[in-house]
């Protein structure tokens, strides 16, 4: 098995919850102040930039509702990445099982003729269970054969995106006669309610907000999610303190495609109200990101998810000014490079303190120690 | 996993300068936001035309680069500005679509079925606006056409007719052969009148078809063609986007002797020795043609078909120099026949079973 020393670092950060926020609000800084440069190669200064990108955002109350529209799916998805790291399972498949939670959302919605009142609670659980199918055989791989799930899972979203193209392609089994690659709309009665009338916020958000909940409740409350983290920090510890490693995997990575396939079930349910072929521009690794910006944490999750929504919907925003939108995978690319970067810089930060706080000390406990110290960090 | 901090000031002044340091960025974003005024009315003013592209945006060498050379057009024949918004995803189509009317659009051009749903969408909350809407009907609940969209459909299988003559009468192997990039109604419309041009021109030619499955991968693009070029076809149809660009490198490294049918707009220079022409859709033109009709006062919605007779579909002619006479004339011919009705091109596989070829 691979271990990732990355995620071990941010692990340990999650359980400090100033310097979380700090490296947090770091990065953001260190990534957007990185931008600067280059927005000015594109002919224009950051003050109108980001005053263009927070106005569209976050400037009234529809840039608001769309930054939580944006958001919402990136949320579900940041959590269900969030919670394989958690058990020490990289989930790349979640893109895939967003894919079909969506997919299987829709069937329903579309194929079945159900009352209202339980046609909606039918297709959303349906999609979460697609995406835990999908997850099934890459987390029964993993615990018994030990086939990585990095490989695994992204085998799945081919297959995930090959069947999406397959059922709603001409004579597909999803395919709608109007619409090309999508599917008929899904009965009102399996629709996600609209929460206001002028705005696109569904209540596919609330299911976001309770899975944040429960998320956080079940990894820091629950014996479950004790052991879980437990195997994710060391399995072997794990399985001698009598964890079932193989059921704590398997259990990660479906709970981890449920949520991503609740995250599809929700865009197609309440948003679009019909199955769209292309309906993910990628949130699934976006997701990665954002687990990883967000430490892991619900909380981060959300604050990581919130701030990509900002991006995503202050575009419209930025190309009103005549900026043009690449500006935004420009800084959403740096953000993720900083992330990736971050463990080294922190690093690098607590090996300079260690240092100084050494030679404050006295000269004889320099540089041995600190370099240990560092090294220590990245375990 | 815990580490040795014990000076906690010093952590506490990194956040601190963290926060400062985001704070000012949104400080200033905020100063912003007195000086670029954009939004708010300009009805009545000179003329806003707007262009909403689909999630592939711009620089896409197809849909989205030919609206805003259509919106572009309109500005210089129309008066007015012309102002492009892109959309990065599905899931910003219809704030996108709502930033367009709000800025006061005198249209708003959306390039894609893959917009339909947004822009009737937007399009029924706000009644007084006029959209264009290319490649798709936008349509109500009971499925009545919305009177504030133009709903462009291309009668794309009649360009594809020309150019299967053409294919039909060039090819030397009678092995043809068509790349194409997801089986969407158009591209299918595309490949029957294809199918229907080679038929009527040589009927003992066939037509090997693959598609990519997406509109972007261009090396899966030219494995497709070269396994054409190597079935023993000589020329391959591409309605293939972005993918297509592998089909011209295919052709490109088989040299001369092999040639290649193109999409939308003459792209010659992609593979000169290659060229063979291209079955073209005047996506600006139609743009121009509604938005035109906008500047007029007599703007329709509804579906609007283009075809040959209203000159919205052909082939590319940059070409024909190289062709023979015989040709050129078997093309002017059916033509002829198709824009006056004579010859029915099929669009479907279906109507395809049941073509017989007839003199044009």
């Amino acid at each position: 098995m691979i271990r990732l020393p990355a995620i071990k670092i941010q692990q340990g950060l999650s359980s400090r919850p100033f310097l979380s926020a700090g490296s947090f609000l770091g990065t953001l800084a260190l990534a957007l102040a990185a931008a600067v440069p280059l927005i000015y190669l594109a002919g224009t200064d950051p003050v109108t930039a980001y005053g263009a990108l927070l106005r569209g955002s976050v400037g009234d109350q529809y840039a608001l509702s769309e930054t939580v529209v944006q958001a919402t799916p990136l949320l579900v998805g940041g959590l269900a990445v969030a919670l394989a790291f958690h058990a020490g399972l990289f989930n790349i498949g979640v893109e895939g099982q967003l894919v079909v939670g969506g997919l299987a959302a829709a069937a329903v919605g579309v194929n079945l003729d159900l009352p209202a009142a339980v046609h909606l609670p039918v297709a959303v659980l349906t999609g979460a269970a697609a995406g835990a199918a999908w997850a099934a055989i890459p987390a029964v791989l993993k615990a018994w054969r030990g086939v990585h799930e990095v490989v695994t899972t992204i085998m799945f979203n081919y297959l995930a995106f090959g069947l999406s193209r397959h059922l709603v392609a001409p004579g597909g089994g999803l395919a709608s006669a109007t619409q090309p690659s999508a599917s008929d709309p899904v009965a009102d009665g399996a629709r996600l309610p609209a929460l206001t009338e002028t705005t696109r916020i569904h209540s596919g958000v609330l299911l976001a907000v309770a899975a944040v909940i429960a998320v956080g409740w079940f990894l820091y409350r629950t014996p479950a999610g004790f052991k879980l983290r437990m195997v994710g920090a060391n399995p072997t510890t794990a399985s001698f303190h009598g964890v079932g490693v193989r059921r704590v995997q398997i259990g990660a990575l479906m709970g981890s495609g449920a949520l991503a396939g609740l995250a599809g079930a929700s865009e197609i349910l309440g948003l679009y109200g019909r199955y769209l072929d292309s309906f993910s521009p990628g949130y699934g690794f976006q997701a990665i990101a954002i687990a990883l910006m967000g430490m892991l944490t619900p909380l981060g999750v959300l604050a990581a998810a919130a701030f990509f929504g900002m991006l995503a919907a202050g575009s419209v925003g930025l190309q009103s000014v005549g900026i043009s939108r690449e500006l935004i995978n420009v800084v959403s690319g740096l953000v993720v490079g900083f992330v990736a970067a971050q463990p080294a810089l922190i690093g690098a930060y607590l090996r300079r303190r260690r240092k100084r706080q050494a030679s404050g000390q006295g000269e004889d406990a320099s540089a041995a120690p600190a370099d240990v110290d560092a090294r220590s960090a990245h375990v | 996993m815990t580490y040795p901090i014990r000076r906690r000031y010093r952590r506490r002044t990194a956040i601190l300068l963290f926060s400062l340091f985001t704070l000012s960025a949104c400080g200033g974003g905020e100063s912003g936001n007195g000086t670029a005024g954009n939004g708010g009315s300009t009805a009545g003013g000179p003329h806003l035309w707007s262009l909403v592209t689909d999630a592939n945006g711009l620089g896409d060498q197809g849909f989205n680069d030919l609206g805003k050379q259509g919106v572009e057009e309109s500005a210089e024949s129309l008066g007015g500005k012309a102002s492009v918004i892109q959309s990065g995803s599905q899931s910003q189509f219809v704030p996108n679509l709502q930033q367009a009317v709000a800025s006061g659009s005198t249209t708003v051009t959306a390039v894609g079925f893959a917009l339909a749903d947004a822009v009737t969408q937007v399009a029924k909350a706000h009644p007084n606006s006029r959209f264009i809407l290319v490649d798709a009907v936008a349509v109500d609940a009971a499925g009545k056409s919305l009177p504030n969209v133009a709903g462009i459909r291309f009668r794309e299988h009649e360009a594809a007719f020309l150019a299967g003559i053409i294919a039909g009468k060039t090819t030397k192997t009678n092995k043809l052969g068509f790349v194409g990039g997801v089986e969407l109604p158009s591209v299918v419309r595309f490949l029957t009148g294809f199918q229907a041009g080679v038929k009527q021109a040589n009927p003992s030619a066939s037509v090997r078809t693959a598609y990519l499955g997406n509109f972007n991968d261009s090396a899966k693009g030219k494995g497709l063609a070269t396994a054409h070029f190597d079935a023993g076809a000589d020329i391959v149809f591409e309605v293939a986007g972005g993918g297509g660009l592998g089909v011209y490198d295919a052709a490109k490294t088989r040299g001369p002797g092999v040639w290649v049918v193109g999409t939308d707009t003459c792209k010659q220079r992609l593979a000169p020795d290659n060229y063979l022409t291209a079955a073209t859709k005047d996506v600006p033109g139609a743009v121009l043609r509604q938005n035109q009709a906008a500047a007029d006062g007599k703007f329709t919605g509804g579906e609007i078909s283009l075809g040959l007779a209203e000159k919205a579909v052909g082939v590319c002619e940059e070409t024909f120099a190289g062709l023979p006479a015989e040709v050129k004339d078997l093309v002017e011919k059916a033509k002829e026949a198709v824009g006056s009705g004579k010859i029915t091109v099929p669009s479907t596989p279906d109507e395809l079973s049941r073509f017989t070829p007839t003199a044009p």
